[in-house]
C-alpha cells in the first residue's frame, strides 16, 4: 500500500516538476522574445516564413476538407431536430456557435498539432541528439531565438489564420447543404450568420487560435528540448507532447469559455 | 526600384492577406449590423427601480429598435441613471415631451420603450434628459397624452364599424340572409295561402261555431288541435329566427367590440320578434292550449266561460 | 603562463549519479595550443563543453577573459560566444541547411552583412577546406571527414580568438586528417588564437601541442608543457600514455576497417 502512495507521490512530483519547468521555459521564451536585439531577424524571418508555409498553407487542403464536411454535417444533423420550416433562422446561430466559438479552434488546433506540433518535437529532438542545438549555442546563436520563436510565431499565426479559413469554409459547407435541403439564398444565409455573429464570437475565436497556437508550439518545442541523449527518446517525447497538448487545449478551451460566457 | 519576391514569400503573403481581409470584412459587416459606424445621439433618463435594466438593452418605439442602453448607474438619490443611444435616423422623433418607460414583453428580455412626443415639439439635443414614466413629470405627460388619445380610440372604433357595416350590407353577410328569411316568413304569414290567414280563418270559424253553439265539443277540440299545431310551428319558426339573431350577435360581439350599435339594432329586431311571439302567446287560444297535458280541462273551462259570456 | 584566456576552478560534474569530473582546476594560456587527453570515457569531452559553457557543471566556475560565464546573462553569454568557436566531434552541422548556408549562418545571425560579402567570405573559407564543389549539398550527403571540415570552416568564419576542438581528427581518413592538421597549424602560430583540443591521437598531440593535460578516471592527473609531460618518469603518467596509445591503435584499426569495407559502427560512438 505504501508503495502505491510512494509511486503516486513520485509520479505527482514528476508532473509538478514538468509543469514548473514548462512555465520557466515559457518565461524564458517570452524574455528572449521581448529582448531588444541589435541585428535584424533576417535569418529568423526566413524560418518563420517556412514555418507558416508548412503549418499554415500546407494544412489548408486538410482543414478545408474537414471544415466543409463539418459545416455540412452539422446542418444536416441540426435539421433532424430543427423544424423544417422556420429552421432557417436558427441555422446561422447554430453554425456560428458551433464553428466559430468551439469546433473551429479545437479542430484546427488538433490538426495543426498532428501535422506540425509532432514534427516540431521530432525535429528539435533530433537536433538535440545530433548536437545541432549545442552547435547553435556554441556559435552564439540562441536556439530559442533561432528555432523556438519563429516556430511559436509561425504556428500561432498559422493557427489563427487556419481558424479563419475553417470558419469561412464551414459556413460555405453549411450553405451548400442548406441549399440542397432548404430554399435559401446566399445573401439571406450570410445575413442570418452575420446577424447572429457578435464581435465577441470573433474575439473569442481569435483569442482561442492565439492561445492554442502558443500552447502547441511552446509545449512541442519544450518536449523537443527535453530529449537528452538518444534518438529513441524522440518518438517518446513526441507522444508525450501530443498528450500534453491535447490536455492543455481542452483545459484552455474550458477556461476561455468560462471566462467569456459566465 | 524593382522588387523580387521568392515563391515562398508570395504564397505565405497570399495566405495571410486573405485572412486579414476576411477578418476585416467580417468585422465591418458585424459593425454595420450593430451600427457602430453610424452617428448616434446620447440621451439619459432616470428610473425609480432598475429591475431588468442592462447595458446593451434595446431601446424601441412601438417595437422597432431605435437604439440601445449604454450605461446604468445608481445615483446618490438611489434613482437609476440610464444613458442610451439613439440611431441618428430616429433622433428627430425624440422631442421634448417624449417619455421613457420599461416594457416587459411576454417573451424575451425587457426593453426600454420611448413614447415619442408631439411632432410640433422641439427635437431634443444629444445629452439631454428624457423623463421616464417613474418621474412625476413623465407620468404627468403620459396622463395628458391619455386624454388626447381618446379621440384616437373613437376613430379606431368608427373605422371598425365601417368595416362591419360593409360586411352587413354585402350580399354574403349573415344579417342579410336572416333578413331575407324573415321577409319570406312574413310574406308567408301575410299571403292569402299563408297559414296565419288559415289560422285566423279557422279561429273565425271556431269562434263562429262557438258563438253559434254549433257542433260538438269534440269537433271543436279537433279544430282546436289543428290551430294549436299551427301556432306551435309558428313559435318554432320564430324561435329559429331568434337563434339566428343570437348567433349573429355573438359573432358580432366576437369579431369586434365596436359592433354594439349593430347588435342593438338587431336586438331591437329581436325584441320585435319576441313581442310578436308574446302577442301570439298572449292570444286567447294559444294561452289556452299552451299545455297539452290537460287539454280537456282548460279549454272546456275557457269555452264554457267564453260561452257563458 | 603570462596571460590566461580561460580558467577552470574546482569543476565537478556528475551525470545520473555517475561522477564524470572530479574537482578539476586549470588555467589556459593565451595563444597556445592545449591538448586534453586521456582514455575514453574519462570526461574529456564533458570538460571541454563545460569550458565553453555548453554544459553547466554541478560545482565550480569557468572564467573566460575574467568573466564567470555561468553568471553572465543569457544574451551576454551568446554575445561572448561570437568570439570563440566550438567544433564538435560529430561536426553537428544544421541538417536542413546546405554547407554554404551552414557556414554563412553565424555571419548572418550576428552581423547580417550584405549578401555579396557573405558570399565572398564563405567562398574563401570553402576554398580553404577544399569543399567548393559541395557547397550546395546537405550535411547528410557528405562524408564524415567532409562534415568535419565544413564544421571547422563554420567555426572559423567569425575569426574566433578561442577555438575548442572535440576530437578534430578521430574518425577521419588520412587525407582529411592531413587537411585538418594543415588548417590547425597556421592557427597555432597566431599568438591571438588559443586552441583547446581534446584528442587521444598522441602522434598528433606530440607534433602540435604546447601544453598537455592528462585526465584519468575523472581527475586531472597532470597538466604541463608538452616536453615536461612526455619526459616525465612518473609511473602513472607513463601508464596513462600507454593506455591512450593502445586505444589509438584500436581506433586506427577500426578506421582501417571502415576504409577497407569492414564497417564497425562503434567508431562513431
Amino acid at each position: 500500500m505504501g508503495n502505491y502512495f510512494y509511486n503516486f507521490g513520485k509520479w505527482f512530483l514528476i508532473k509538478i516538476d514538468n509543469f514548473t519547468s514548462l512555465n520557466a521555459y515559457t518565461i524564458l521564451v517570452l524574455k528572449i522574445f521581448f529582448h531588444k536585439r541589435k541585428v535584424t531577424f533576417k535569418t529568423s524571418l526566413r524560418v518563420l516564413f517556412k514555418q507558416i508555409l508548412f503549418t499554415g498553407v500546407e494544412a489548408l487542403p486538410l482543414i478545408g476538407m474537414v471544415s466543409l464536411a463539418i459545416g455540412g454535417i452539422s446542418i444536416i444533423q441540426s435539421l433532424t431536430f430543427l423544424p423544417k420550416f422556420g429552421g432557417e433562422s436558427l441555422i446561422g446561430k447554430l453554425l456560428v456557435t458551433v464553428m466559430v466559438r468551439e469546433l473551429g479552434p479545437l479542430l484546427t488546433g488538433f490538426i495543426v498539432m498532428g501535422r506540425s506540433g509532432t514534427a516540431i518535437t521530432a525535429e528539435i529532438g533530433n537536433m538535440v541528439v545530433s548536437h545541432e542545438i549545442q552547435a547553435l549555442e556554441a556559435m552564439g546563436i540562441d536556439p530559442i531565438r533561432y528555432l523556438v520563436i519563429p516556430r511559436i510565431l509561425g504556428v500561432t499565426i498559422s493557427l489563427v489564420s487556419l481558424n479563419i479559413y475553417f470558419i469561412i469554409l464551414s459556413i460555405l459547407g453549411g450553405f451548400l447543404v442548406s441549399k440542397m435541403v432548404l430554399v435559401t439564398s446566399i445573401s439571406i444565409f450570410l445575413k442570418k450568420i452575420l446577424e447572429s455573429m457578435v464581435l465577441s464570437d470573433i474575439t473569442v475565436n481569435l483569442l482561442k487560435g492565439f492561445i492554442f497556437g502558443l500552447l502547441i508550439s511552446v509545449i512541442c518545442t519544450f518536449e523537443g528540448f527535453s530529449v537528452k541523449l538518444s534518438s529513441t527518446e524522440v518518438p517518446q517525447r513526441t507522444t508525450k507532447a501530443m498528450v500534453n497538448v491535447i490536455t492543455a487545449l481542452f483545459i484552455a478551451d474550458g477556461i476561455i469559455t468560462v471566462i467569456y460566457y459566465i | 526600384m524593382s522588387f523580387k519576391f521568392k515563391h515562398l514569400e508570395k504564397i505565405v503573403g497570399v495566405f495571410l492577406t486573405i485572412v486579414i481581409l476576411s477578418v476585416i470584412t467580417v468585422i465591418v459587416f458585424i459593425g454595420r449590423e450593430r451600427r457602430w459606424f453610424e452617428k448616434q445621439k446620447i440621451y439619459s433618463t432616470k428610473f425609480f427601480r432598475g429591475e431588468g435594466l442592462s447595458p446593451g438593452m434595446m431601446v424601441e418605439i412601438k417595437g422597432i429598435q431605435i437604439g440601445e442602453v449604454k450605461t446604468i448607474f445608481l445615483n446618490i438619490d438611489n434613482w437609476i441613471d440610464v444613458t442610451f443611444s439613439i440611431y441618428e435616423e430616429y433622433t428627430s422623433r425624440i422631442t421634448k415631451d417624449s417619455v421613457v418607460k420599461l416594457r416587459a414583453p411576454l417573451i424575451g428580455s425587457k426593453v426600454l420603450e420611448i413614447i415619442p412626443g408631439g411632432k410640433d415639439m422641439p427635437v431634443l439635443e444629444s445629452g439631454s434628459l428624457i423623463w421616464s414614466k417613474d418621474t412625476e413629470e413623465g407620468s404627468r405627460i403620459l396622463r395628458e397624452r391619455k386624454r388626447e388619445e381618446i379621440p384616437d380610440e373613437i376613430t379606431r372604433i368608427i373605422s371598425n364599424v365601417e368595416q362591419l357595416t360593409y360586411n352587413l350590407s354585402s350580399n354574403e353577410g349573415s344579417l342579410y340572409k336572416t333578413l331575407e328569411t324573415l321577409q319570406g316568413f312574413i310574406e308567408q304569414l301575410t299571403s292569402e295561402e299563408g297559414s296565419l290567414n288559415k289560422t285566423l280563418a279557422s279561429i273565425e270559424a271556431i269562434t263562429a261555431s262557438i258563438s253559434e253553439k254549433e257542433g260538438s265539443i269534440g269537433k271543436f277540440m279537433d279544430d282546436n288541435y289543428e290551430l294549436y299545431d299551427n301556432v306551435i310551428s309558428l313559435v318554432e319558426k320564430l324561435n329559429l329566427i331568434m337563434d339566428d339573431f343570437r348567433e349573429l350577435s355573438k359573432t358580432m360581439a366576437e369579431s369586434s367590440p365596436g359592433i354594439k350599435a349593430a347588435i342593438e339594432r338587431s336586438n331591437v329586431t329581436m325584441e320585435e320578434a319576441t313581442g310578436l311571439i308574446r302577442t301570439l302567446q298572449d292570444n286567447f287560444f294559444v294561452k289556452g292550449f299552451s299545455s297539452r297535458k290537460e287539454p280537456e280541462a282548460v279549454p272546456i273551462d275557457n269555452a264554457e266561460r267564453e260561452g257563458g259570456y | 603562463m603570462d596571460e590566461h584566456i580561460l580558467e577552470l576552478k574546482d569543476i565537478s560534474h556528475t551525470f545520473e549519479d555517475e561522477t564524470i569530473l572530479n574537482n578539476i582546476s586549470m588555467k589556459f594560456p593565451k595563444g597556445k595550443l592545449i591538448a586534453i587527453t586521456g582514455p575514453s570515457g574519462c570526461g574529456k569531452s564533458t570538460l571541454l563543453k563545460i569550458s565553453a559553457g555548453l554544459i553547466s557543471p554541478d560545482r565550480g566556475q569557468v572564467f573566460i577573459e575574467g568573466n564567470n560565464i555561468f553568471e553572465l546573462s543569457r544574451t551576454a553569454l551568446f554575445q561572448m560566444r561570437k568570439k570563440f568557436a566550438f567544433i564538435f566531434q560529430d561536426a553537428a552541422l544544421i541538417s536542413n541547411l546546405t554547407v554554404y548556408n551552414n557556414i554563412a549562418l553565424p555571419l548572418r545571425h550576428h552581423y547580417n552583412p550584405p549578401e555579396d560579402e557573405i558570399n565572398r567570405k564563405v567562398t574563401g573559407i570553402l576554398k580553404n577546406v577544399d569543399l567548393e564543389d559541395e557547397r550546395d549539398l546537405l550535411p547528410a550527403q557528405l562524408s564524415m571527414g567532409q562534415r568535419k571540415l565544413a564544421s571547422f570552416a563554420r567555426g572559423l568564419v567569425l575569426e574566433p580568438g578561442l577555438i575548442f576542438f572535440d576530437e578534430p581528427i578521430s574518425g577521419t581518413d588520412a587525407i582529411t586528417r592531413e587537411k585538418i592538421i594543415n588548417m590547425i597549424l597556421p592557427l597555432e602560430d597566431d599568438p591571438e588564437i588559443t586552441l583547446i583540443l581534446v584528442s587521444h591521437n598522441l602522434d598528433f598531440i606530440k607534433n602540435s601541442a604546447d601544453y598537455i593535460a592528462l585526465i584519468y578516471e575523472n581527475r586531472l592527473i597532470a597538466y604541463d608543457e608538452k616536453e615536461e609531460i612526455l619526459r616525465s618518469t612518473d609511473p602513472i603518467i607513463q601508464r596513462i600514455l600507454s593506455i591512450i596509445i593502445d586505444e589509438e591503435a584500436t581506433v586506427a584499426e577500426e578506421i582501417l576497417g571502415i576504409l577497407t569495407g569492414r564497417v564497425s559502427e562503434d567508431v562513431f560512438k
